[in-house]
């Protein structure tokens, strides 16, 4: 069945403005996609091999591409079922060469290696995305934590990995920072925090700041209250083996 | 504080480009979007010694007007 999709601008003064077709299972950009832009940049070297691994509309490498002009050679990957036919779509769209699988994690690229593995397949609580307007019909099989899909990317990254290769991962406070830290820590000899960006949480989530405030008693999540609103926030690592 | 230097800090906290004025709000200054305003506020929590985090209208306020009847509610404006 032909899915329906849509327009997506993305306008960011730094970044630019950049226009994408989603449809009704692609994952619709946040400030998560732009922390993870701003600190994939400067890691960026000439012939690079990059992994976008969570690409959702392919939004991370196409910018990527499109702001650094030189010989790159970007491949992506998502779960979702249409992730081949939008990403080219959207590659074609802004004249980039990406290579475009659907992938459980790091499925279809056994026996690949790369210069740098962005991660950023799904990282919030699964109680926290059920509730919140992010993941609608978008994969989210992460625990209470939402820790499952990001330690599994830790650990299995380091086969995929070329000598002097880095993974760079977003740890949203919606999920156990600590807890994925502390994987990241055992598999990398360092662990570098690049950026931490905070943000408002959509207004339909603060019907359930009873559920928040529980999942944050018990150490599985974090935010601030402060001027009225939930803060959260994203911070980036780098690792390196 | 001072009701321009409350117009100063938000020109600071947004890298607004156009000057800021009493009418300025979300809905004529571009870069005051959902995380400029949360810059403004922090900004504002910075220069009146963590009172603004405590105020809960503020995340709603995405005008000077909003933002100056509250602290005059407040007693923060001088
Ligand atoms: C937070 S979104 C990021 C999308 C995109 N990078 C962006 O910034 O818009 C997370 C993505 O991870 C994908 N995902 C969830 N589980 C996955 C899995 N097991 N393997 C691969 N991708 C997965 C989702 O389909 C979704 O597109």
């Amino acid at each position: 069945m032909k899915k329906t999709t849509k327009e997506y601008i993305f306008e960011n003064k730094d970044l630019g403005k950049y226009e994408f077709t989603l449809d009704t299972s692609t994952f619709e950009p946040t400030q998560t996609t732009v922390s993870i832009i701003h600190s994939s940049l400067p890691l960026i070297n000439c012939d690079s091999k990059i992994l976008d691994l969570g690409c959702g509309c392919g939004i991370v490498s196409i910018i990527l591409s499109k702001l650094i002009k030189k010989n790159l050679h970007f491949f992506a990957s998502d779960i979702s079922e249409s992730v081949e036919e939008i990403v080219q779509k959207n590659a074609m769209r802004h004249n980039v060469n990406i290579v475009v699988k659907r992938s459980n994690i790091f499925e279809a690229w056994s026996n690949q290696k790369f210069d740098l593995i962005i991660n950023d397949i799904s990282g919030v609580s699964d109680k926290v995305a059920e509730i919140s307007p992010w993941f609608n019909n978008i994969a989210c099989e992460t625990g209470p934590g939402g820790d499952i899909l990001v330690k599994r990317v830790i650990n299995e990254s380091t086969k995929h990995l070329k000598k002097g290769g880095k993974l760079v991962f977003p740890i949203i406070s919606f999920s156990n920072e600590d807890e994925i830290i502390d994987s990241a820590s055992k598999v990398f000899s360092s662990v570098k925090l690049l950026r931490k960006d905070f943000w408002p949480t959509p207004k339909e989530m603060h019907d359930h700041l009873p559920l928040l405030n529980t999942l944050k008693q018990s150490g599985l999540i974090s935010f601030e209250e402060k001027f009225g609103t939930i803060i959260g926030h994203t911070s980036v690592f780098e690792a390196s083996l | 504080m001072k009701k321009e230097n409350i117009l100063q800090l938000i020109k600071e906290a947004l890298d607004a480009e156009n000057e800021i004025n009493d009418d300025s709000s979300e809905e004529n200054i571009p870069e005051w979007d959902s995380l400029g305003h949360l810059s403004i506020l922090t900004a504002l929590d910075e220069a009146t010694g963590g009172k603004a985090s405590a105020i809960s209208d503020l995340s709603e306020a995405t005008s000077v007007k909003k933002i100056f009847d509250i602290f005059e509610k407040e007693g923060i404006i001088e």
